[in-house]
């Protein structure tokens, strides 16, 4: 309990002094909503996929081997060290420019580097690259390569009940920051702020219970960008690149299924807060607020509790579909354990949630870093010659992004009903009661992804 | 047996494909559905597409419909009146206009990328609308 209250009063306590800005100016998407015959034949085709699968998975009756479908020999050391210290000379020089540029050059939002390259080409690019190519993010990060440099040994044992609690609470921060901060996140200053107070608890914490520890469980980024690696298909073993679609491993730990749900809702909260079904919502809530306690909320107060209750829902869903899954295969698992056990078969769900709604942000709106590197702190450079660069909106028409929306989802539905049968097949060894107990985790999935695609499907307000 | 599932796979990829195409030509061919909008009228669809809105703004609010419906290609004009001197301006065409006070000033451009644009007051960074461009 304790816990919860320290994730929820912070924010709340920061209302109300925050007064609304129209936090717009940066990451404005120009996407349209799905129209209507989309997202029904969207949802029709998960559905027909997923009876599908099952279909096959029954005549499969032996367990899926993991092979792989293209194994390649990993270059020389020489060659890989190589691009690893090109990579990671760029990422110093870039972390360092972006705690720069914020600090000293244009405190607007769209002209100064610091926002785009933060939330847009860094949170976004690195996601979404993690889920393509693996957990790179290790390799590259400036802040680990710093500590293991030191080589920080552990002083004290990381408390085994705090599991991955921190990088959550880190994670509640940026999403409310995202979300609900009413545009303190964009304001350049602020992001740098964050950054360097960020990576002085990183080295705190390294120091403290030693580097492997801390970014194992305690620092966001490395557990976000490492859960979302987890579906990638490529794959480095014994200096061999493989290529195979296996998910292995299971959730340690209740705090990373709350992780992995708290991925899954805010993203699909951002979206559904720009409905129409969402500002009706929003004034029965705050009406009935009035009602009981005579005084009405901030507004960003009603999308922040909101924002906490949403990974609930989710996780009221799944446990739903854990417990009919128990009833039906009676297994000697409890409920907890069978839930953690299938918590990553999310992952591709809650990946492709982030990808449809967030992708075209990252194409559009990312573009700004073209100009923006040329100039990052803004005192009319042209480094790279791209400083005259205008963002082309016409990149993406509105049809190609509902397909690619679309597609992902279905995708990502696909992946996550193929990922929880290998799944079932790992825990329940007769291959019966693997099929059974299947039907509650498909009927979850196609909630989700039916969810998924009918928040992007309805008509948006102004707001967002 | 087994050699007919499997010739279900492609069988369903060319179902599924054809309904896609399917639904996705008869929507695109009509009904482009206009909001009700007392305020903001359409011409009458001309053969070239002109397709004029009247934007009235008083109190940095607008007076009428949020959501504005086009077509890609249409040419649009919107006619803004506004109760003091601001710039209007629409995102995404990035394209403005400087308000006077109590004077009709005209904003033309083609709609020629699809999407969803708002429109805000630059000066005061006051959101009012959202043009829709309907591929």
């Amino acid at each position: 309990m304790s816990k919860i209250l320290t994730v929820i009063v912070p924010p709340i306590v920061f209302f109300v002094f925050a007064r609304p800005v129209s936090a717009h100016a940066f990451g404005q998407n120009y996407t349209l909503p799905l129209p209507v015959w989309l997202y029904l034949w969207g949802g029709s085709v998960a559905i027909i996929v997923s009876f599908f699968l099952i279909a096959f998975f029954f005549r499969n009756s032996k367990p899926t081997k993991h092979k792989s479908l293209l194994t390649l020999k990993a270059p020389n050391t020489e060659i890989v060290l190589f691009f690893v210290i090109i990579a990671r000379t760029i990422f110093i020089v870039l972390f360092a420019t972006v705690i720069i540029a914020g600090l000293i050059a244009s405190q607007s939002p769209t002209e100064n580097f610091a926002p785009v390259a933060f939330w847009i080409i860094f949170y976004l690019g690195i996601t979404y690259l993690s889920a393509i190519f693996g957990g790179f993010w290790e390799k590259v990060n400036p802040l680990y390569l710093l500590t293991s440099l030191f080589n920080f040994k552990k002083k004290l044992n990381y408390p085994p009940k705090l599991a991955y609690f921190p990088a959550l609470v880190f994670y509640l921060f940026l999403i409310w920051l995202e979300l609900a901060s009413n545009g303190l996140g964009i304001k350049p200053k602020f992001i740098s702020d964050l950054l360097i107070i960020y990576s002085l608890v990183t080295l705190f914490g390294s120091y403290i219970f030693g580097y492997k520890t801390w970014f194992k469980y305690a620092d966001f980024f490395s557990v976000f960008f490492s859960t979302i690696a987890k579906i990638s298909p490529i794959k480095i073993q014994n200096k061999k690149i493989l290529l195979n679609f296996d998910l292995s491993g299971e959730a340690k730990n209740l705090s990373l299924l709350f992780f992995i749900m708290f991925a899954l809702a805010s993203t699909a909260f951002d979206g559904f807060r720009q409905t129409k079904t969402w500002i009706t919502f929003f004034d029965w809530i705050d009406s009935s607020i009035y009602l009981i306690f005579k005084s009405s909320l901030q507004s960003s107060a009603i999308e922040t509790l909101a924002l906490l209750f949403s990974p609930f829902v989710f996780l009221y869903l799944y446990m739903l579909s854990i417990v009919a899954m128990k009833q039906v295969v009676k297994t000697q698992f409890s409920v907890v354990s069978l839930a953690l056990k299938f918590a990553f078969t999310l992952i591709p769900i809650a990946t492709a949630y982030n990808v449809a709604h967030y992708f075209s942000l990252l194409f559009i709106q990312g573009q700004s870093a073209i100009f923006q590197i040329s100039d990052p702190f803004n005192l009319g450079w042209n480094l790279f010659g791209t400083a005259n660069y205008k963002i082309n909106v016409a990149l993406l028409s509105a049809s190609s992004i509902w397909n690619v929306e679309v597609a992902t989802i279905i995708l990502g539905h696909i992946a996550a009903v193929y990922f929880a049968h290998i799944k079932a097949q790992e825990v329940y060894v007769q291959n019966k009661k693997t099929i059974v107990s299947q039907i509650p985790m498909l009927i979850l999935m196609i909630i989700y992804t039916m969810t998924g695609l009918w928040i992007l499907s309805q008509p948006l307000t102004l707001k967002g | 047996m087994k050699k007919i599932g499997w010739l279900t796979v492609p069988a369903l990829i060319i179902l599924l494909t054809f309904t896609f195409f399917y639904f996705k030509n008869q929507k695109s061919q009509n009904n482009l559905i206009q909001p009700p909008n007392p305020q903001a009228k359409e011409a009458t669809s001309s053969p070239n597409l002109e397709k004029i809105f009247h934007i009235q703004i008083s109190n940095k609010k607008l007076q009428s419909s949020e959501t504005i419906q086009v077509k890609v290609g249409d040419n649009v004009t919107f006619t803004v009146m506004s109760d003091e001197a601001e710039e209007l301006h629409l995102h995404g065409y990035d394209k403005s206009v400087n308000l006077e006070k109590g004077k009709e000033v005209q904003l033309k451009f083609k709609a020629d990328i699809s999407g969803r644009f708002p429109y805000e007051l630059e000066k005061s960074k006051t959101d009012l609308g959202i043009l829709e461009v309907l591929p």
